[in-house]
């Protein structure tokens, strides 16, 4: 379900784009360094955008750099070089990629997870530092992880309450950000409707496959016609994204305001489209 | 002793209102200074404005001290304006037979509290439909529906769908262009 906070590329700046791909690249240059090569592989830009909102919170200087990197080996990439300003940032991914490893494994038949199983294996030295570095919000995301497999487990037919795993592991990451109560609760709000809504955008995708293949998913679980499903969800979400302008306008953000300004009001609003500029269809004007 | 609420001409079930309304007629059709003049009937009218009075305050003590039962509905909202949505919700549990708007309503207060959208949707709708003139639940589910179109405050790009369309056929003619553009450098080179 990862994936769903991002940009929308074309009306972003290049300067902007710029800055959102080195913090990309400073937060997969962090998972290398510590966490481990596997790690870097399975980042998504979610976590882009939280390593940003952690930055975008205080006003200490940012350096950035042009590097080489695996995946770049010819040109050199604006990158981020404080790479411990994204130590949360690095740390929540690899627990959220662990944990849903896990997830996984438990989702898929005994024959079919021995290739998760065999990530997991090797992800499972990384994810003890990153447990060891910040307890808490490990113990929360195993929490309601474990949570989200019994909702799942049990058919669970509310909407909001398959939702809440999601919604509050997001919430828990926002709200770790801002040492004050009163941001930090605001945070939280954010956080959760951000979660909300990613729950709820990879259940309308995965509607008509789970369809076919009779797989859970809660919004079948109101309506078997596809679109009615789509609708539902397209509404709530809907609710949600009102909810996170909402809370976003209370957010007392320094910096990065166009970067966030883009991601809310316009990345998040396309999740429907396709991905990758390949798979779009064509578009007459 | 005679029902009080006999006495006083209305159902027990009867609202707070409605006492005090029933009341205040029968007080004053036998208030004694409309009887003057006539002994006989200013003892009657006497008698029955003491009987009204004793089934008022026997009805009204009744209520108070009974006090949540009355409208439990008054201590939740309480909660829910401190900010106490726990107990709200367990209060509200409790009353879980109640199929009214006010239930509804604040039921839906509580859900919207929890960020439990959907649920507060179907609530406040409930309760509208149960009571299509009370503002106070007419607003807040009109307050929903305009989230569910799906405008962002503060947006400060330009609204509408139009606007991701364009874009990309924007995009798309942009990486049309650099591909002509290196397919020339080739035939130059």
């Amino acid at each position: 379900m990862f994936g769903y906070i991002r940009p929308f590329k074309p009306y972003m700046r290049f300067s902007e784009f710029q800055v959102y791909n080195g913090f990309y690249c400073g937060l997969c240059k962090n998972l290398g360094k510590n966490y481990g090569q596997l790690y870097r592989m399975m980042l998504s830009y979610d976590f882009a955008f939280l390593g940003i909102l952690c930055c975008a919170f205080n006003d200490k200087p940012l350096h950035f750099e042009p590097q080489h990197c695996i995946i770049h080996p010819f040109s050199k990439k604006l990158c981020l070089k404080d790479l411990e300003v994204l130590d949360f940032t690095a740390a929540a991914a690899v627990i959220s990629v662990y944990q849903k490893l896990c997830d996984s494994i438990s989702d898929t038949g005994l024959i079919k997870s021995i290739p998760y199983r065999f990530l997991r294996l090797l992800a499972k030295s990384g994810y003890k530092r990153a447990v060891k570095k910040y307890p808490d919000t490990a113990a929360k995301i195993q929490l309601e992880m474990n949570r989200q497999l019994k909702l799942e487990n049990d058919n669970c037919t509310s909407l909001d309450c398959a939702c809440e795993p999601t919604a509050q592991i997001m919430s828990a990451l926002a709200g770790e950000i801002p040492e004050d109560v009163e941001q930090s609760e605001v945070f939280s709000g954010f956080g959760y409707h951000l979660g909300r809504f990613v729950y709820l955008a990879d259940a309308y995708d995965d509607a008509e496959k789970d369809l076919k293949k009779n797989n859970y998913n809660v919004l079948l679980n109101y309506s078997k016609d596809i679109n009615a499903a789509k609708k539902l969800a397209d509404d709530n979400i809907n609710m949600s994204l009102c909810m996170i302008a909402e809370y976003y306008s209370k957010m007392k953000i320094k910096r990065f305001k166009d970067i966030i300004d883009n991601v809310i009001f316009l990345g998040l609003k396309s999740f429907s489209m396709p991905k990758k500029q390949k798979e779009q269809k064509e578009i007459v004007l | 002793m005679t029902d009080p609420y006999q006495i006083l001409g209305i159902s027990p079930s009867a609202s707070d209102e409605e006492v005090k309304a029933a009341y205040r007629r029968l007080s004053q059709q036998y208030h004694p200074d409309l009887q003057s003049g006539n002994s006989v009937m200013e003892d009657i009218a006497n008698q029955k404005m003491s009987d009204i009075n004793a089934a008022y305050d026997e009805i009204m003590n009744m209520r108070r001290s009974s006090g949540a039962s009355a409208n439990p509905y008054i201590e939740i909202r309480r909660m829910i304006e401190s900010g106490n949505y726990t107990n709200a919700d367990d209060a509200l549990e409790g009353n879980r037979q109640d199929t009214s708007a006010e239930w509804n309503f604040l039921k839906g207060t509580v859900c919207m509290s929890r960020g439990w959208l959907n649920d507060a949707y179907t609530y406040y709708e409930k309760a509208t439909r149960l009571e299509p003139s009370n503002r106070e639940y007419q607003a807040a589910f009109n307050q929903m529906q305009n989230k569910r179109t799906g405008q962002m405050d503060g947006n400060p790009h330009i609204t509408g769908n139009d606007i991701f369309d364009i874009a990309n056929c924007l995009s798309n003619a942009c990486q049309c262009l650099i591909c002509a553009d290196c397919l020339c450098d080739c035939i130059k080179s």
